[in-house]
């Protein structure tokens, strides 16, 4: 009944594709690979790596399980399927930090065992919640004595050098990553570099050094084949991961430590009225039971906090502000929570882009959340970025099928600052013309004000 | 030995700087290549200099732990 589907950013490594039936994961292992594979799942390197929880796992099905789609497979393997897929340019620093130890420490303890990473690309590291997990079993392979590290300028693209710009620099890379789908090249980071970030070992070497080698060839190109005889010593190749994985382990998010890691979290909501919008939001949660529900605006997580002890199987919170992002990735860490904090821009959200422009899908396609919270959330689209209230609602309505959304009006004190620059061109934006779009596009289960001529609160459900 | 093979990493780093690609499309990563070679051979200076070091120590500690145990 179920169509078959091939996964459209699983293309670039012959040795197998993966594939939707359903609900259901497949990973084609072909012939090519099946060496590697058996070798990989013989020497138990896979189960410890599963067993450590850095691997996604993955259970052997028949071999025609895909016959007809996908034929001439070695093996045919079954994964849980990840709720939510996220890309390298929608993390923040701390979690582009965790992906990139995630590849370090694996590709320490595949060399110990014998195997290497074939690639280092981001896109095969996940997130359930916000612990990281390696997706790609196809990229472990056995190591050959003396190769040297095929991953190592797209580790350094993908991972270090946006690390280093958004820590050093303060530079926050989501932006250029989204355009540029390999990263960021250590030739521009070299540019950017002022001297005195310069003077490290790790970033004379990775950044400064390779930059400058890489110009110089390209400049004066040298024969073809000439370097595939350079040899690495595995005691060199662990001891660049090494060095990579201590520098990075080292480096804070802009702000540091003091700002994000001391932050203790207060369960208890500092005012009534938040004590009422958290009741509110686990009303409509309990009510709905999403397995997935987004957190629009999720600040430190709140309400995303909310929506768990309510009954949300696993919570994708979305914010603009990278600061308010490492609070909730502290939190989320510190209590063990299904919630992933993202960044977007929500008047700019993710594109479906790459090869064929579905490599990579956008915040659209891959919407697939049950229940939607969008609170202090909504002033922001429309009167922060002038989106119209009915064009903003559609947006917000076709995200998910029930959801509660906050109206402040203009007399609130944060509407009072978003117009206080400006015009008031918004004679769309008041909460009889709020009421009159959302009943018009969905059912209106239930609505509050949060205290005297508060805030109001609107549940609302479209299915 | 380590010493002297950073100085000339440095050396390197600093002088071959101004350069203007030219296709860049075709070339992935000589520099990522060039850039292992050289702790390649790093490496291997610092596990040379690290026997040779083992030797020396060895050579004294041998003689000094005898000249400790007849203090004794």
């Amino acid at each position: 009944m179920s169509a078959i589907q091939v996964d459209q950013g699983s293309f670039r490594d012959p040795s197998g594709r993966v594939f939707h039936l359903g609900q259901r994961i497949l990973r084609t292992v072909m012939p090519s690979a099946g060496e590697a594979y058996s070798a990989l799942r013989d020497s138990e390197t896979l189960k410890f790596l599963v067993d450590r929880g850095w691997l996604l796992p993955a259970t052997e099905v028949a071999q025609d399980a895909l016959a007809g789609v996908e034929d001439g497979a070695a093996y045919v393997l079954e994964h849980p399927r990840i709720p939510y897929i996220s890309y390298p340019y929608e993390w923040s620093f701390s979690l582009l930090r965790a992906a990139a130890l995630l590849q370090l420490d694996m590709h320490l303890e595949a060399l110990e065992r014998g195997f290497t990473l074939s690639d280092s690309t981001a896109y095969n590291v996940q997130f359930n919640g916000p612990e990281p997990v390696f997706i790609d079993h196809l990229s472990l392979r056995p190591y050959r004595e003396g190769e040297v590290w095929t991953g190592h300028r797209q580790f350094c693209m993908q991972f270090l050098n946006p690390l280093v710009l958004w820590s050093k620099l303060g530079m926050e890379p989501n932006h250029w990553f989204r355009g540029n789908l390999e990263g960021i090249s250590p030739e521009d980071t070299a540019r950017l570099l002022p001297l005195s970030k310069r003077l490290n070992m790790t970033l004379l070497s990775h950044i400064t050094m390779q930059a400058a080698l890489q110009n110089r060839s390209v400049a004066k190109p040298i024969k073809a084949g000439r370097h595939r005889t350079t040899s690495l010593p595995k005691s060199a190749f662990k001891g660049m991961l090494m060095q990579l994985r201590n520098y990075i382990a080292g480096l804070e998010a802009p702000g540091g430590t003091t700002v994000w890691g001391d932050y203790a979290h207060n369960t208890s909501y500092s005012s009534l009225q938040a004590v009422e919008k958290a009741e509110f939001v686990k009303e409509m949660v309990a009510s709905v039971k999403p397995q997935v529900l987004f957190d629009l605006g999720c600040n430190s997580g709140d309400y995303s906090v909310a929506s768990l002890e309510a009954g949300a199987q696993k919570v994708i919170g979305f914010d603009f502000d990278h600061g308010a992002l490492e609070l909730a990735y502290a939190r989320a860490k510190a209590d063990k929570l299904d919630f992933l904090p993202l960044w977007l821009d929500a008047a700019n959200p993710s594109p479906s882009q790459g090869w064929g422009q579905g490599e990579r899908k956008g915040l659209q396609e891959r919407a697939n959340a049950e229940a939607l919270v969008a609170l202090a959330f909504i002033h922001h689209i429309v009167i922060g970025r002038n989106v119209r209230l009915d064009m903003c609602l559609d947006w917000l309505i076709g995200l998910a099928p029930a959801g509660v959304i906050e109206f402040p009006s203009k007399s609130d004190p944060m509407v009072q600052t978003l117009l206080s620059q400006r015009e008031d061109i918004f004679t769309d934006y008041t909460e009889e013309n709020f009421c009159r779009l959302i009943a018009k596009r969905a059912r209106i289960v239930k609505q509050k004000h949060l205290g005297e001529g508060g805030r109001l609160l609107i549940w609302y459900d479209r299915r | 030995m380590t010493k002297h093979a950073m100085t000339t990493s440095v050396a390197m780093a600093l002088l071959l700087t101004a350069s203007s690609p030219a296709y860049a499309y075709l070339d992935a990563g000589t520099g990522s290549i060039m850039i292992q070679a050289i702790f390649g051979s790093i490496a291997g200076a610092m596990l040379f200099g690290r026997a040779y070091i083992a030797k020396v120590k060895a050579f004294f500690t041998r003689s000094k732990s005898s000249t400790s145990s007849d203090v004794e």
